[in-house]
């Protein structure tokens, strides 16, 4: 940290409280400038309506920053396969669907809450403009992603610096021992993510990308320091016997969008990442849904032996519980590419009795040999 | 971080360059049967048409009337095992899924979806249906879909015509926004599928 | 990688693919003329207002006070334009909820339409040969655009975009090497910085696409009141008179919002090969392909800053 930028984050350092209004040129610009993007956003296809799951991350949110808090932050859910979310400085905050798919239980969620509204309770964009403006003058080079085409990449131009990153990795230590959550939460997120990096460069046989600091996120601490740093300071913290990860209530409200989160991840074509998501979700037992998945998985990679590994993985989601369609579906197809045809078309039948009003019904009806 | 930059400055220059990255477009001649490049398929278009001279894929080209972003048509004729749809451009971290000879037709229509979804960054693409169709009085299938591109709002429809013929697969694709223009051209695509043949190599 | 070099490409894209060559400024539907009776009324979209810097390495980084007092040079100019004065204009307010997304919807296709008229009509040397031996423009957005009409009560639609970036001193440096592309391999002189403008009308009875005019090397600059002037008068040269012996109009000034755009409005958008934007980029990727660049836009960090803005 240079001497400039410990200087600004001492001046800026208090915390803006609800109702806050922007109050110099600089922060008027940027709040205006947030608001047109967002007035734009809002008529992005990408965002999940939802009620129900919107709900409940707000009152996640809530929950971890407070009432009042809360109240300023606007909440985007966006149906965008990764691992993000993003604060702007007007209030706006943006989570992206991929990110629900990864977090493990409600605390780690609750940690990436309060860390992005940690960023606006700073004012952290005030703070980089002003240090972007003061270095651009001496031709400081930026770095900036651009939003493309401007309406749902809410990228930045300014990028928050590693300090302000650490300050927010602090801040929301401390929101998730108030609400009550188990701190260690917000460090697993980092170890999570390491590891997925690993899991998608072992399969890919190439190495993993979990150190680089390159690019865009030579803005941030590298991931390795990150989960270190919040794993230090959350054993250091005295966690009362009381506290949760709430994981019960997490998998409750992303349940009925779990289905359309891991197939946006299959269809991402990253066996690895995916296996081992899944095997990380799996770490209480394999359910029904979770056995399906893995079945998914091994059909769209089809690799040799993938069939018939993929068949026993949705037998094993039958023998589960599983009792949806979409089992029998991919049971079948499975099945008949690896030689069991009339075993294959059974299940494809059974699908289509499951499924009277499937989109691909005449196509799996001739697969199957019904007669039309 | 500077190998980054190194990689925008060097995309910066190369984007300004004044010197044509020669995208042109050739003429394709009304009511005469063009043989497509690297395939066995011929079509007889009832009007004319733009072709791409750069190619999507492999073995792949592009028709339009207006431009590719108003009316798509691209042909794929005879990719084989191993191939992928569109050109592999990020194989390193977003490598695209490749064909196989023994798909089913749900295969293949899952195969397309997960690479569109890929090269387009989206997850806002969603098959409507599924169905047989004749292709080149061969059996074959037709799907449509619609889909947003990341960066771009504007929700587009598609149709898609093939077969699997010999253990290779000949599609026919056709995208356009869905205001307007999806349902204005669909007879024009629909007269080249309904032209097809295929004569082997 | 793909973003970033997107966004570079937007740019860029609708000038790369046509050489140094002629461009033709603007281009009207043959035969058009406004009606007789003077009763045309022009509703006036939100413009697209971007303006900014071009660093040394030629990228553009938008810039909130230059582009608020452009929106407020420009929109002030637009209203007092002598085309203005000439026809009946409404400057439309934002729309929210389903008007909101009906217009926005609307907008998404104009920019497609005039990405393709950019790219293909304009650009002499990236002419669709369907399109060479017609000399006027023929696009149509389908009669949906009624719904427009309605909503704004008028019967033709103009929307409007200017995206500019300056040079600055970092740029005129690196300017003066000159062979900034020597690194890589590729030996060109960069060009200074970006002026891309255009304005399109649309017959919202018929979604035809009326007249265009867009320009490469838009002059003025659009920081200053004199500047401005001069790409009013630039963006609108060429805008159909209204018929004879009609009355001048008014401006009827419903809503403008005096807010900075951030959204890019010169890219032609993908459609599913890849559109220009796409394919420059794959041209791109081909150029450093052999340098060890790793892609980085791939989301896997917890938050990039957000400071959104272009």
């Amino acid at each position: 940290m240079d001497a400039k930028n410990e200087r600004q984050i001492k001046d800026f350092s208090e915390s803006i409280k609800p109702g806050y209004q922007p109050l110099d040129d600089d922060e008027k610009g940027l709040w205006m400038q947030v608001d047109e993007v967002e007035r734009e956003l809002k008529n992005s296809n990408f965002i999940i309506d939802d009620p129900a799951l919107n709900e409940y991350v707000r009152s996640v949110l809530c929950n971890t920053v407070g009432e009042a808090e809360c109240g300023e932050i606007r909440l985007y859910l966006m149906r965008t396969p990764h691992f993000n979310a993003s604060m702007a400085p007007n209030g706006m905050m943006q989570v992206w669907s991929g990110l629900l798919l990864r977090v493990q239980n409600e605390a780690q969620l609750a940690a990436v809450l309060a860390h992005e509204y940690g960023h606006y309770e700073r004012r952290h964009s005030l703070q980089s403009f002003r240090d972007i403006k003061s270095k651009s003058g001496s031709g400081f080079f930026l770095s900036f992603v651009i939003p493309f085409a401007g309406l749902f990449m809410i990228d930045s131009i300014f990028s928050f610096n590693r300090d302000m990153e650490r300050e927010a990795d602090d801040i929301s230590l401390d929101y998730l021992v108030k609400a009550g959550y188990t701190p260690i939460s917000a460090s697993e997120i980092w170890q999570q993510l390491r590891d997925e990096q690993d899991a998608t460069a072992a399969e890919r046989k190439r190495k993993s990308r979990k150190d680089k600091t390159g690019g865009l996120f030579a803005t941030h601490p590298n991931t390795g320091e990150r989960m270190e740093t919040l794993k230090t300071k959350a054993l250091a913290i005295n966690v009362p016997d009381s506290a949760t990860d709430n994981i019960e209530a997490f998998r409750a409200a992303i349940g009925p969008w779990w289905p359309r989160l891991i197939d946006d991840q299959i269809k991402l074509n990253d066996f690895g990442a995916t296996d081992f998501l899944l095997g990380q979700l799996a770490e209480g037992g394999w359910t029904a849904d979770l056995l399906y998945a893995k079945g998914e998985l091994h059909r769209a990679r089809g690799n040799p032996g993938d069939f018939v590994e993929a068949s026993d993985y949705f037998q094993q989601s039958i023998d589960a519980g599983g009792g949806y369609p979409e089992i029998y579906r991919g049971l079948g197809l499975a099945q008949m590419r690896s030689g069991l045809k009339e075993k294959g078309q059974a299940n494809l039948r059974r699908y289509l009795e499951l499924a009277p009003d499937a989109k691909d019904k005449p196509m799996i009806s001739m697969i199957a040999g019904v007669v039309q | 971080m500077n190998r980054f930059f190194g990689a925008v400055v060097a995309a910066t220059i190369a984007l300004s360059l004044p010197v044509p990255v020669e995208a042109g477009w050739k003429l394709i001649a009304a009511n005469q049967e063009v043989k497509l490049k690297k395939s066995g398929m011929l079509v007889t278009p009832k009007q004319e048409w733009n072709r791409w001279t750069r190619r999507p894929g492999k073995k792949a080209e592009a028709w339009t009337l207006d431009g590719l972003s108003l009316n798509e048509i691209t042909f794929y004729g005879g990719l084989q095992t191993g191939d992928t749809l569109l050109k592999d451009r990020k194989k390193k971290t977003k490598p695209l899924p490749k064909f196989d000879s023994t798909m089913l037709v749900p295969d293949v229509v899952q195969w397309f979806e997960a690479t569109n979804r890929i090269v387009l960054d989206t997850a806002l693409f969603e098959i409507d249906a599924i169905e047989p169709a004749q292709f080149a009085d061969q059996p074959g299938f037709r799907f449509t879909y619609h889909y947003v591109a990341t960066g771009n709002e504007l929700v587009r429809k598609g149709e898609a015509m093939g077969a699997i013929v010999d253990g290779e697969l000949y599609l026919i694709n056709y995208t356009a926004p869905e205001i307007h223009f999806f349902e204005h051209n669909r007879d024009d695509f629909l007269n080249l599928v309904n032209s097809v043949r295929l004569t082997g190599k | 990688m793909h973003r970033l070099l997107a966004l570079v490409a937007i740019t860029f894209s609708i000038f790369v693919t046509s050489p140094v060559s002629a461009q033709e400024k603007s281009a009207a539907k043959e035969g058009f003329a406004f009606p007789s009776d003077g009763s045309a009324t022009i509703l006036v979209f939100r413009p697209d207002i971007s303006v900014g810097e071009q660093s040394a390495g030629g990228l553009n980084e938008p810039n909130v006070e230059w582009t608020e007092t452009a929106r407020t040079l420009l929109t002030e100019e637009l209203t007092k334009a002598d085309v203005t004065s000439q026809h009946r204009f409404v400057f439309l307010p934002d729309y929210e909820g389903d008007d909101g997304k009906l217009v926005s919807d609307y907008r998404n296709l104009f920019k497609a339409v005039t990405g393709s008229v950019l790219t293909h009509k304009l650009f002499v040397g990236n002419r669709l040969p369907t399109k060479k031996k017609v000399d006027s423009l023929e696009y149509n957005m389908g009669n949906g655009t009624q719904k427009l009409a309605e909503l704004g009560g008028g019967q033709y639609g103009l929307f409007f975009c200017t995206y500019d970036s300056y040079g600055s001193a970092g740029r005129k440096a690196a300017q003066a090497v000159g062979m900034l592309g020597c690194l890589i391999g590729a030996c060109v002189i960069v060009p200074s910085g970006v002026h891309i403008g255009y304005a399109g009308l649309v017959d919202l009875e018929t979604g035809d696409l009326v007249w265009v005019n867009a320009d490469g090397s838009m002059g003025g600059d659009v920081r200053e009141l004199e500047g401005a002037q001069k790409r009013v008068a630039q963006l609108l040269e060429d805008f159909p008179l209204p018929a004879e012996g009609t009355v001048g109009g008014a401006v009827i000034k419903t809503a403008v919002t005096e807010q900075a755009e951030t959204e890019e409005a010169t890219q032609e958008d993908a459609g599913i090969t890849g559109e220009p934007d796409e394919k420059v980029e794959a041209a791109v990727e081909e150029t450093i392909e052999s340098e060890p660049v790793e892609p980085v836009v791939e989301p896997v960090s917890s938050e990039p800053a957000s400071t959104p803005t272009d």
